[in-house]
């Protein structure tokens, strides 16, 4: 069994056969060593997304700024509608910024691997560090988002709500749906580009049957497939929770949830078991 | 007692020949991984080579091996194999310790930041304290000399500038392992230097593995070589014995290329010539000096070219010219003419019999000549000779000649 202090034995597949428990411990373990190195690995794309910018760290508030000001002018002018009891205008807000989250996740998890293969190549750091740095941007444009939401909250005069200030860690659900979907995807992008073609091709679309910008029907066929949609799930009870403080389908989102567990715990043994392989085929 | 930091046993690659057959098989091996499966290992398939094959060997802290062997023998394999980037087909490689990799020193930098903030990246990677890490990012940057221009972009720097940063980034470490894969080429020679210095004072607590294809630095560091031959191991010794060995395969698989197929030299060194109605015939090799056939010479010994060319009596030649010019690397060196030292060739009953005697001159090489004889302007002959090797005698040299040069005090000079 490898430790986190470089003493390792190499073998053909020398990951397979290491319990689940192990796995998770030395994880623990390099998270808790490389805390430093993640928020230094954060820090840099950070700054590196901004650096030949004129306005720099001032593009994270512009940039969810002007979709969330469209749909408000949409909204004043009547010519956004919706035939949900939510004002349109935050049903669309709340479930951007939960898509956006959730296709953010799963982008940039699929695409660290290939973003970072000139580090991978020389330093044999685990993989999970570099998933962990680039979620940390992806949780920081949430809570972005999270402000402007609760900005508008307050200018559609709204009454408080605590659940108003849980939004922060609402994020929790959909960032590790995308990360587990990204991560599971970035084992077989290494190897064939079509997998990025075809993730892309769903957080284009996927935004209309996920309950992002309109509500879905209520009943009949369509009903009944995305009552399984996890996505679904969590951004239209995420939204009610937010806007009324009620779930509204507590069953199938404990459901969602367990089965996330289950995919997280699956999908970060699964890591850790082909990282090394992955490391090589880059 | 001082154990190994490198234990590699019975290691085998084999990597397929295209890239879309190397995606398949990840692809394949990724699947079964998922289920669990453990990829077999079968032997070499047409579309696949053996880029490692069966090797073993041990390095203890305090060891510096040289790696030795041609382009594509398996050594950068192998380095990569130790850092853990690839994994084997077959056998095991046991580490212990931090391992720092000098393969591509620019590599891994982000070009958008500047080199402190690159090299706090590659040091939080230590898991060091944050008074230790500001006490090493201040040993990286004053090793570098790159001073205020440590805070510019990496993209603004020179591949030089680059090679410092990851140079003092990896060196200063301290490694328990050091793979060193022909790196120390790149940079000044000043700062070359000082890498080989601060490499040489670390060697006695660090197992070093050097891939260079510069006999002269491998000689300076290493006390063991491994021999490599399309990624198997041929030889393990010291390093004389070692780079020994492999210059002798260098001439057996030379003599067989030879034999093989004559290379096409004209595009370097132009076409040869014989003015047939002027010489009947011509014979040129080099010799010991007892004018026995020779190739090969020991750098520090004489070489002897012999030249016996018939000529047309009937004919008439003024202004007989020998000349031999030489080349190393395809790159013109330097040319003997019996011109230039006004030596005038004599023809005796229409035959010359020379011999051109060359003092010691030549550092280790292969060099590469062709005899000239003119008649004034006019050519007579060009022919290309033999090869002419010269093999190191196991003393200090540098480029290739040797020049002839002492050192005295300025109260001695006269």
């Amino acid at each position: 069994m490898e430790n986190i202090e470089h003493s390792v034995t190499y073998t053909k597949d020398y990951r397979l056969k290491v319990s689940y428990l192990k796995a998770y411990e030395f994880y623990l373990h390099a998270i808790i060593k490389y805390k430093q190195f993640i928020f230094v690995n954060f820090l840099k794309y950070f700054k590196a997304s901004y650096e030949q910018s004129f306005l720099r760290i001032t593009w994270k508030i512009i940039l969810p700024l002007v979709p969330v000001s469209v749909y408000v002018i949409l909204q004043e002018f009547g010519l956004l509608r919706s035939n949900s009891i939510m004002p349109s205008v935050l049903y669309v807000v709340i479930g951007m910024a939960f898509w956006q989250l959730f296709s953010s996740a799963i982008t940039v998890t699929m695409n660290t691997p290939s973003k970072e293969k000139a580090v991978l190549k020389k330093v044999t750091i685990p993989l999970i560090l570099f998933y962990i740095s680039s979620l940390g941007e992806v949780f920081f444009d949430y809570l972005i988002r999270v402000v402007l939401i609760w900005v508008l909250l307050f200018y559609l005069k709204l009454e408080f709500s605590l659940t108003w200030l849980l939004l922060p860690i609402f994020c929790l659900p959909l960032a590790l749906l995308g990360a587990v979907i990204g991560i599971f995807c970035s084992f077989f992008v290494i190897f064939f580009n079509d997998v990025r073609n075809i993730v892309d091709i769903f957080l284009k679309y996927g935004l209309f049957v996920c309950g992002v910008l309109f509500p879905l029907p209520g009943s009949g066929l369509f009903h009944t497939f995305f009552s399984y949609n996890p996505i679904y799930i969590y951004i239209e009870n995420l939204r009610q929770l937010i806007v009324f403080s009620t779930f509204n389908d507590v069953e199938h989102f404990l459901y969602t949830t367990l089965g996330l567990i289950v995919a997280l715990i699956f999908v970060l043994k699964k890591l850790y078991s082909l990282e090394p392989r992955m490391r090589e085929y880059l | 007692m001082n154990k190994p930091l490198v234990r590699i046993q019975g290691l085998s690659k084999k990597f397929p020949k295209n890239l879309r057959q190397s995606s398949k098989q990840g692809f394949a091996k990724t699947i079964k991984s998922l289920f669990g499966r453990s990829s077999e290992f079968t032997s070499v398939q047409g579309d696949e080579f053996m880029s490692l094959n069966n090797i073993s060997f041990e390095i203890k802290r305090g060891d510096v091996i040289g790696l030795i062997g041609k382009n594509g023998a398996g050594k950068s394999t192998l380095l990569k194999h130790i850092s853990g980037i690839h994994l084997p087909d077959a056998g095991s490689i046991e580490v212990s310790g931090h391992i720092e990799a000098l393969i591509e020193l620019g590599a891994g930098f982000h070009p958008l930041l500047s080199g402190k903030e690159n090299i706090k990246q590659r040091v939080s990677l230590l898991g060091l304290s944050k008074p230790e890490t500001e006490k090493i990012l201040k040993q990286i940057i004053d090793f570098s000399e790159l001073g205020d221009l440590i805070n510019m972009p990496v993209k603004n720097y020179s591949s030089g500038m680059q090679a410092r940063l990851g140079f003092a980034s990896a060196v200063l470490t301290k490694p328990d392992i050091l793979l060193v894969d022909e790196v120390l080429s790149v940079g000044d020679f000043e700062f070359r230097q000082k890498c080989l210095s601060k490499i040489n004072e670390i060697k006695k607590d660090t197992a070093i593995i050097f891939v260079s294809h510069s006999h002269q630095t491998l000689r300076m560091f290493c006390m063991r070589g491994i021999v490599l031959e399309k990624g198997t191991m041929i030889y393990d010794g010291s390093i004389e014995s070692a780079l020994d060995f492999y210059q002798s395969s260098l001439k057996q698989d030379d003599l067989i290329k030879e034999n093989e197929q004559a290379p096409d030299r004209s595009s370097v060194y132009g076409n040869e010539f014989i003015n047939s109605k002027k010489i009947f015939s011509f014979e040129a090799e080099w010799v010991d000096k007892e004018f026995k056939p020779k190739t090969s010479f020991i750098s520090q010994e004489s070489v002897y070219l012999r030249v016996k060319v018939h000529f047309d009596l009937d004919q008439s030649i003024n202004n007989l010219i020998l000349a031999i010019p030489f080349w190393h690397d395809e790159v013109y060196v330097t040319s003997l003419s019996s011109d230039v030292i006004n030596e005038k060739i004599n023809i005796d009953k229409g035959i010359i019999d020379y011999v051109i005697k060359i003092n010691p001159a030549f550092n280790e090489g292969i060099f590469f000549s062709c005899l000239a004889i003119h008649d004034g302007p006019e050519h007579l002959v060009r022919k290309f000779l033999p090869e002419l090797k010269i093999i190191n005698n196991h003393e200090r040299s540098q480029g290739i000649f040797k020049l002839n040069y002492e050192f005295k005090n300025l109260k001695e000079f006269h």
